[in-house]
């Protein structure tokens, strides 16, 4: 395996590759800072590239792509309140405020930092652990997954910032929404009222830069003379200094941490890791109230857990050949056209090569955290756009970024509609969060659960109690688990309770 | 004061309409402006890299770059309704498959109708699925498989990739065929449904070539639904006395038009894609991607596609009775 | 405003630790009206359901799917009615600050035509193209939130969207609505 290691080295360290590692980072981070543009789409867009280059240089290109992507989703989540890809909408909480702030130097900086070090951290353990990882990951099945899920909504709605009574109500409103168009299993219409376009159910996308970007802008027209950053001057402020960042290490290493363990469960997520991630950071916290008002921790946890994900994410890929996800699936496609097939005959045949693009993944984020920084000020100049023209084009994007996806103008409607549901959620104190979560949550859930009903042949509680100890596990410590999340937090809800992202205009 | 913003402002209306004026496609050689190819499937799926092939080779044919663009959802009735409802001039295309085409209108109401609002440009290859089991599972023929099946029905566990899916229709078909009754797992897609058989939760799967290759000697193959042996070892499923199950088990990969399109441009397309089959940078990837290049023209497609119809309806009453 | 440590048998999960007397207590506000809205929700979903939820598809003699469409709809209708009750008594007990009260008039206008552009918007995105429709919009609200330096809204407004459909279709071939068809 020695052997393996050196050799895997010497193919790696070619110019052409780092050069391409590179272009393909900067890309991805364009493409992220994108609304709408998921890093799904830039990987297949920019996938036939790899198709004329060598193995070593066009996978740890696309590699390149799918970080900085994940990265570049932070970008306008701070600047502008749009999260570029699902994974950011948690940077938005404190990331806008920090803006707003006149720190938004700090937050991007923080941001890079964070997303470079949990993934780095993260990538290296794969590395060292990937027989065991693959081993764990094998063993979430059905039940295991649907068992994680209900935990995850449940911890989520339980450590909120607002009463857990007004969080469930957001959990059951979520789980209805996601209950819209197709079911999971048997793809029967469900609440379509035999309208077409609801069919195939409501997206996420609209969903999420709905809930998040514009209910931002709505609130900052309130005031349509305000200014968008309360400092005139250098509105983007200054950079982050390594004492800040060191303050938020225990933050960055936990969030690395669960970044990690949510990437090696096959079908979470990195959007459910960057909230899981928060709220983990906001539990641990010595000021939870803090939390939403622009604090950098804020910023760190989030987006070291969801570059966290990608490390692990890509195990069951290399070592079975099965991809975990759409990402890795077009990974996966990239490889075959090489006339690679991954799996276990990939890896026991030509395992330097395995080792070179795993050894890219570390590479990438030392890239990463280079190219970020260069380009950051590029970036944070967003700011110094005046108001009357930022907003209309935040619309513009925000819009474009919604219809990209699928080019369906229902898109567009949803967008509004949830953008509404979003402002009068501010204003009448209701934290969207759990609404997102089970949104996305639900469908996994109900999901694995069929899936678990089927394997068990009619015996679900036998089935799971006898064969599935590891979900019998997480069902019986979510209850525990629950209550101390909520115990831990409970600090953050009072009579009068602030909204997660803004305080609220008025008496209190 | 005002000289100097006024003539910017003319000077930037000008160029706007320029721009616009210069963009109105009015040339009359078709094609003049990219064609968008719909694809009603997720991204990454073996959908999605055909289409990536098929867009990095076709332009050179038809002269104008192919922008893909992907509509999932509603099992491919989402994207297929939108190219059935798109312009019939030629500019949009659909590449979708026969168990989307031919099989949605016996399981729900379809807002189109696939005979009369579309046209066969090309069948641009297919893929024969296998049925797999773990390598250490106890079957070791379809037919220990099937005779274990009719002994304790319902004990035997099918995991696919999707109601009436790619791996699904094939595996019902056999079932149905051989008049056993299994549970049927789903999983989101072949890959999981893959997994689910490598960690032991379900027995088998219908999966293709380029994945069963990747898997090596971590699966063993029983049957493989075509006309001819893919595997050398691995029997098909006529050999093995269901002679009726490969034509409808077989995936293919089809593109198509909007019914309406002018006669002309059909044939200019068809010719394109012809030629594009013949293009051996075109096959050197498809090759490497483990699929086949069997070309068939849309008009040869067309007959097939009639014969589909009556199939599938047949399936499907006889499975949901 | 000073907490009380919590001790666990007085907590009550659904208004938190500080145990302070309501201000205005027992009044109708407007989480009664969204607690009412809840229930009314449930009711709505259990009436809807049968004629919503498609019946799964008979599949070798049984059904194919184990977990029955309309399983977790009902489950959902039947938290939804409990969460409802629960939050309609506790709603008295509330004294949230209504964001909406504090708005004035002329933040309503704001957010109004705001809300109208972003239909018109999605009204003319494909009948009119992407470059034309965003330019219009883009324009418009420039205008409404202050700008008046025509030649720059000019450019922001046609220059923006020209370059992001140029680098969308071309560079990174995806598609948005082109030119209106003339």
């Amino acid at each position: 395996m020695l052997h393996s290691i050196l050799a895997s080295i010497d193919l790696l360290m070619r110019l052409d590759t780092l050069l391409m590692m590179s272009f393909g980072l900067v890309l991805g981070i364009f493409i992220g800072a994108l609304p709408g543009f998921t890093t799904t789409m830039a990987m297949a867009v920019l996938l036939p590239i790899s198709f004329f280059l060598s193995p070593v240089v066009g996978i740890p290109f696309l590699i390149g792509v799918y970080k900085g992507g994940i990265y570049g989703g932070s970008i306008p989540a701070v600047l502008v309140g749009i999260p570029g890809t699902g994974a950011s909408v948690a940077t938005t909480y404190d990331g806008l405020p920090l803006t707003k702030k006149g720190q938004s130097r700090k937050a991007l900086d923080m941001a890079l930092a964070a997303s470079a070090i949990g993934d780095f951290v993260a990538s290296f353990f794969t590395i060292l652990l990937i027989g065991p990882i693959a081993l764990i990951a094998m063993k979430f099945g059905p039940p295991e997954l649907a068992a994680v899920m209900l935990l995850s909504m449940l911890i989520i709605a339980f450590s909120g910032t607002t009463m857990v009574i007004k969080s469930l109500m957001m959990l059951l409103l979520g789980m209805f929404f996601a209950m819209i168009g197709q079911d999971p299993i048997g793809a029967l219409s469900r609440f379509t009222f035999g309208f077409f376009p609801i069919e195939s159910g409501i997206n996420l996308l609209p969903m999420l830069i709905g809930l998040f970007a514009i209910p931002e802008v709505l609130l900052s027209i309130e005031e349509k003379t305000k200014p968008f950053v309360e400092k005139s001057v250098r509105p983007e402020g200054d950079r982050l200094t390594l004492h800040e960042l060191s303050e938020c290490k225990r933050t960055i290493a936990r969030s690395t941490v669960l970044g990690a363990v949510i990437g090696v469960i096959p079908g979470v997520g990195q959007v459910v890791a960057a909230l899981m991630a928060y709220a983990a950071a906001k539990t641990a916290s010595p000021h939870p109230e803090k939390f939403g008002t622009g604090i950098l921790e804020g910023v760190a946890a989030p987006e070291a857990a969801n570059n966290a994900v990608n490390g692990p994410t890509m195990v069951p890929l290399l070592t079975l050949g099965i991809p975990g996800d759409n990402i890795t699936a077009i990974l996966l496609g990239a490889f075959v056209v090489q006339g690679l097939r991954p799996g276990p005959q990939l890896f026991a045949q030509q395992a330097p090569l395995i080792y070179a693009i795993l050894f890219s993944m570390i590479i990438a984020c030392v890239l990463l955290y280079a190219l970020g920084y260069l380009l950051i000020p590029l970036f944070s100049k967003v700011v110094m756009i005046r108001k009357a023209y930022l907003v209309p084009l935040t619309i513009v994007f925000a819009f474009v970024g919604t219809y990209v996806y699928r080019s369906n103008v229902f898109d567009l409607y949803f967008l509004i509609f949830f953008g509404l549901l979003g402002y009068a959620a501010r204003k009448l104190s209701f934290d969207v969060t759990p609404l997102v979560m089970a949104f996305i949550l639900t469908p996994v859930l109900e999901y694995s659960l069929g899936q678990s009903i089927l394997l068990s042949q009619g015996n679900l509680l036998h089935y799971v109690v006898i064969e599935r100890p590891l979900a019998l596990g997480i069902i019986l410590a979510t209850p525990l688990l629950t209550y101390l999340m909520w115990y831990r937090t409970r600090k953050l809800r009072n009579p009068n309770p602030v909204n997660g992202t803004l305080p609220l205009p008025a008496e209190q | 004061m005002f000289q100097l913003p006024r003539r910017m402002f003319v000077a930037a209306a000008v160029a706007a309409g320029v721009a616009l004026a210069g963009a109105a496609a009015f040339a009359e050689d078709y094609p003049s402006k990219p064609i968008t190819m719909i694809i009603p499937l997720g991204a990454g799926g073996s959908h999605d890299l055909n289409a990536r092939v098929m867009t990095s080779v076709l332009p050179s044919y038809l002269g104008e770059p192919v922008v893909v663009q992907l509509m999932p959802g509603a099992s491919g009735r989402i994207g297929t309704a939108a190219a059935a409802k798109s312009k019939p001039d030629g500019y949009t295309l659909l590449f979708t498959h026969n168990f989307i085409d031919e099989l949605q209108q016996h399981v729900t109401k379809l807002p189109y109708d696939p005979n009369k609002d579309f046209v066969v440009v090309a069948r641009t290859n297919y893929a024969p699925p296998s049925l797999v089991v773990r390598a250490d599972s106890k079957y070791k023929t379809l037919k220990e498989m099937l005779a274990d099946a009719k002994a304790n029905p319902g004990k035997v566990k099918f995991g696919h990739s999707g109601q009436w899916g790619a791996a699904m229709v094939p595996g019902a078909a056999l079932l149905q065929a051989a008049g056993v009754k299994m549970t049927l797992v789903p999983y989101k897609g072949g890959g999981p449904a893959m997994r689910g058989v490598l960690a032991g939760d379900v027995d088998f799967t219908v999966a293709f070539p380029s994945v069963i290759t990747s898997q090596g000697d971590k699966v063993r193959t029983l049957v493989t639904f075509a006309d001819k042996r893919v595997f050398k070892d691995v029997p098909t499923s006529g050999e093995l006395g269901f002679p009726d199950v490969a034509s409808i088990a077989t995936m293919q990969r089809i593109v198509l038009a909007p019914a309406g399109i002018p006669k002309d441009r059909l044939a200019k397309l068809r010719e394109g894609f012809a030629k594009m089959s013949k293009d051996k940078t075109y096959m050197k990837l498809l090759d490497k991607l483990g699929e086949n290049d069997e070309f068939m023209t849309g008009a040869d497609y067309q007959k097939m596609r009639e014969k589909q119809d009556k199939s599938y309806a047949t399936l499907v009453k006889e499975l949901t009775k | 405003m000073s907490r009380k440590p919590a001790i666990l048998g007085r907590t009550s999960i659904v208004s938190a630790e500080a145990d302070r007397p309501p201000q205005r207590g027992g009044r109708i506000n407007f989480n009664t009206v969204l607690a009412a809205a809840c229930v009314l929700f449930s009711i709505f979903l259990y009436l809807v359901i049968p004629s919503e939820v498609e019946r799964p598809p008979v599949l070798f003699g049984t059904t194919s799917a184990a977990l029955d469409p309309a399983f977790f709809p009902r489950l959902v209708a039947t938290c939804f009615l409990i969460v409802g009750l629960w939050y309609l008594r506790e709603s008295f007990r509330l004294n949230d600050a209504n964001g909406f009260r504090s708005l004035k008039r002329s933040n309503y206008v704001s957010i109004g035509f705001t809300t109208v552009m972003f239909i018109v918007y999605a009204s003319i995105l494909q009948p009119l193209g992407f470059i034309l429709s965003s330019a219009l919009v883009v324009a418009v609200l420039s205008i409404f939130y202050g700008a008046r330096n025509w030649a720059s809204i000019v450019i922001v407004a046609v220059g923006v969207p020209a370059i992001v459909y140029v680098v969308f279709r071309r560079a990174l071939t995806v598609a948005l609505p082109e030119f209106p068809d003339f």
